[in-house]
């Protein structure tokens, strides 16, 4: 391949940096052109498999946008959906089989009941296919008016244990222990992962986020992994910061983060607060990833797979789910599509005409949906 | 020494048998004795304003001043002395300034002391946007209250094998509902509408299950204030997008540091940020939350802003409710006139400019 094309190739193939809109947001084609030097391999173009999991909730509405949206551009996927609610026990087999056939997943969003009985199903999924890095992509987009400007943040956050380990008893009535557990393998790829990410991506600044003040031992061992793996980045700087410190600074001054690596707790509430300042949990794209599998699905989700309204009236947001198609779109090595539907989804955004609710508009899933496609190039 | 009466039949619910908010006779005219602790750094210089500011406003404290010692007490395993301690514990109100952390080992920190030894077990912080100052964020109005005692900061770790740490988080049904008591208690005497759980139960079921059970069987006692359950996730992203839709927050150890970090930083910063420990007994320490800043410690620039405002928290807690609010209006007047800023919010006045325009209001 011609060296020039190579920095090029690769951030095309890997998970997106946010690409800015054309400076005028025009409404049809005529836009900036992006040209993609990608030289595909012989049979590159053959349809991949792509286990879809429309789930609870407003799950199915958005993975139908996506479904729409899929076809319209003759994206070489096809997906084999599969049924799975929330309140199921367990994931099932044949659910699970086929993630590790396809290797790539697109979900829409799983409800995790309140109080006893359940284990989550997300965590269930997460674990069986060692999912270890959870990927939230946070930045402002243009047109998207919000209260912090310059928003452009990465949460990498460790997806398998810490505080989400699942361990709890009750020691005597009216006494219940949790168990946090870190390990250095953990914390240790997870580290990796964030500097890999950083280094392919461009990025220049990766930030460990930790209460190691007050959890000497636990986080201190994260912290230990992550200082190690940064020596081997000279290029890449790397500092720490404390969670409630850390919060107050995104609501304060959230440019000044870049990359972050979280444990698993944190994590989530980083996350969430990122996708916050920076236009909301509707809009943010994000996925699991872990060494073999890659389940692409809402960014942050708050917690909740929309209430009843929004579900009535079928207003759910899906950008989120879309932009997150187009991640996996790339990590399946289709970047030309994976740019069009981007392009697309953010002159809508910029536009401004077609929003849902927590977007401050009054748009339905499928008029959004519908702008969508009429601004493919 | 002062005298304190108890209010027969008070105004407060019972709590457990505890009072848990003593309430002062405002009628008596007597004095009461609160210990200051000014802390180090700029702590001197923003106690003495509040001490002025007092004056000024007629409140009728007695101050009784500590200080951190220089070496460690073997009684307290700490700077702090014995007498420190039990001066608190006898007054059952104190004001406290920044503390500087000393370090070395052989002795506990000092806001682990006071919390253990005074049995300080909800943090209590109102978070309201300052007329005058702005933020990107305009209409904040909550509270947040944080057990303070366990969750996940009980400090118990160890090591399993190499590479493998056990961190324990402990709920316990006890603790739970002492916050969730006063947190309801709180809602009612200051006149707040709802009070939300703030929890991580659809994947901590056991602990942040207990912790909601508490807060649900409190609520049933409160049938005017009403009670939702939040999922933290959820609640940060609220948080950033639309503060005002929350009231009263209350929730475990660790969700509740960072949590009342945020609204700190909605409202803009610690500095400008009031706080007051509950303990046991009625014990209410209100304290400045921000650091010593010894890099302008002594030369007029601090801002007391935030030593103020927790100061009239301990008054409101008094029930010298006239004087509270004559402050309170004051030093918000002072604020959102502009002309009398430190260099924190931007401005140029020093500490006692500040002060005095603040009394000058009064």
């Amino acid at each position: 391949m011609a060296r020039r094309s190579a920095p090029l190739l690769r951030r095309l193939v890997s998970s997106p940096a946010p690409v800015p809109a054309p400076s005028a947001p025009l409404p049809g084609h005529g836009g900036a052109r992006r040209t993609v030097t990608y030289m595909p391999r012989p049979g590159d173009g053959n349809p991949r498999a792509v286990t879809l999991i429309p789930g609870d909730g407003i799950g199915p509405l958005v993975t139908g946008a996506v479904q729409q949206v899929m076809e319209v551009i003759h994206a070489p996927v096809y997906f084999e959906t599969y049924e799975v609610r929330g309140d199921m026990p367990t994931v099932p087999p044949a659910v699970i089989e086929s993630i590790r056939r396809n290797k790539v997943c697109l979900k829409g969003g799983l409800a995790t009941p309140v109080g006893g009985g359940v284990s989550s199903l997300n965590m269930q999924l997460r674990k069986e296919l060692d999912l270890y890095a959870s990927l939230v992509n946070c930045s402002n987009f243009p047109g998207l008016p919000t209260r912090h400007q310059d928003v452009d943040i990465v949460v990498i956050r460790e997806n398998t244990e810490g505080e989400y380990s699942g361990l709890e008893h009750e020691v005597v009535p009216g006494v219940v222990e949790s168990l946090k557990v870190i390990t250095k393998f953990c914390s240790e790829r997870i580290a990796k992962y964030a500097f890999e990410y950083a280094y392919l991506n461009n990025r220049k600044k990766v930030t460990a986020v930790h209460k190691a003040n007050i959890m000497k031992l636990a986080d201190g061992l994260f912290l230990e992994s992550c200082r190690e793996v940064a020596s081997k980045y000279p290029g890449i700087q790397y500092n720490e910061i404390i969670v409630d410190n850390c919060c107050m600074q995104l609501v304060a001054k959230p440019e000044q983060f870049d990359v972050m690596v979280t444990p698993n707790l944190y994590g989530n509430l980083v996350a969430n607060t990122a996708a916050g300042i920076a236009g909301g949990t509707g809009v943010m794209p994000g996925g699991n990833v872990g060494q073999d599998h890659a389940v692409f699905e809402q960014g942050a989700s708050a917690g909740n797979v929309g209430n009843e309204n929004i579900l009535e009236q079928k207003k759910a947001n899906p950008v989120a789910l879309l932009l997150s198609s187009a991640m996996m779109l790339r990590h399946l090595q289709f970047p030309s599509f994976a740019d069009r539907l981007e392009t697309a989804v953010k002159r809508v955004i910029a536009e401004g005409k077609y929003r849902t609710k927590d977007l401050g508009g009054t748009s339905t899933t499928q008029e959004v949906t519908d702008a969508v496609i009429a601004n493919l190039d | 020494m002062a005298l304190r009466r108890l209010l027969q039949g008070s105004v407060l619910p019972r709590m457990m048998g505890r009072a848990a908010a003593a309430p002062f006779s405002t009628t008596s005219g007597e004095t009461v004795c609160a210990t200051l602790f000014p802390g180090d750094g700029i702590g001197p210089e923003i106690a003495e304003s509040v001490k002025q500011v007092f004056n000024v406003a007629g409140v009728p404290i007695e101050w009784e001043e500590h200080y951190v010692g220089t070496e460690v007490d073997p009684r307290t395993e700490s700077f702090l002395t014995w007498e420190s301690l039990e001066s608190v514990r006898r007054n059952k109100v104190g004001l406290k300034g920044p503390m500087a952390t000393p370090i070395g080992k052989g002795h506990r920190s000092l806001n682990l002391t006071l919390r253990k030894e005074l049995g300080l077990y909800a943090n209590v912080r109102p978070c309201n946007s300052l007329p005058g100052y702005k933020t990107r964020y305009d209409d904040v109005n909550l509270v947040t209250i944080r057990e303070n005692t366990e969750g996940e900061y009980s400090g118990l770790e160890h090591q399993v094998v190499r590479g493998v740490v056990e961190s324990l988080k402990i709920i316990t049904r006890q603790a739970s509902l002492r916050v969730a008591e006063y947190a309801f208690h709180y809602a009612k005497t200051n006149g707040r509408e709802r009070v939300s759980a703030i929890h991580k139960a659809n994947i901590m079921r056991k602990t942040d299950g207990l912790f909601l059970k508490c807060c649900r069987e409190v609520a049933e006692k409160y049938p005017e204030i009403a009670y939702e359950e939040v999922i933290i996730d959820n609640c940060c992203m609220t948080l950033v997008k639309n503060p005002s839709l929350f009231d009263v927050l209350v929730m475990p150890n660790l969700y509740g540091d960072i949590i009342s970090d945020l609204c700190a930083g909605l409202i803009g910063g610690l500095g400008l940020t009031p706080s007051c420990n509950i303990g046991e007994g009625g014990i209410c320490l209100a304290e400045a939350v921000h650091g010593s800043a010894p890099d302008i410690a002594g030369k007029n620039l601090a801002n007391p802003t935030a030593l103020l405002l927790s100061a009239v928290m301990m008054l409101r807690h008094l029930q010298f409710n006239n004087q509270a609010d004559r402050i309170h209006n004051a030093i918000l007047q002072t604020i959102s006139e502009g002309k009398f800023r430190t260099a924190d919010l931007g401005g140029k006045a020093s500490t006692s400019d500040f002060t005095k325009a603040v009394c000058d209001h009064i």
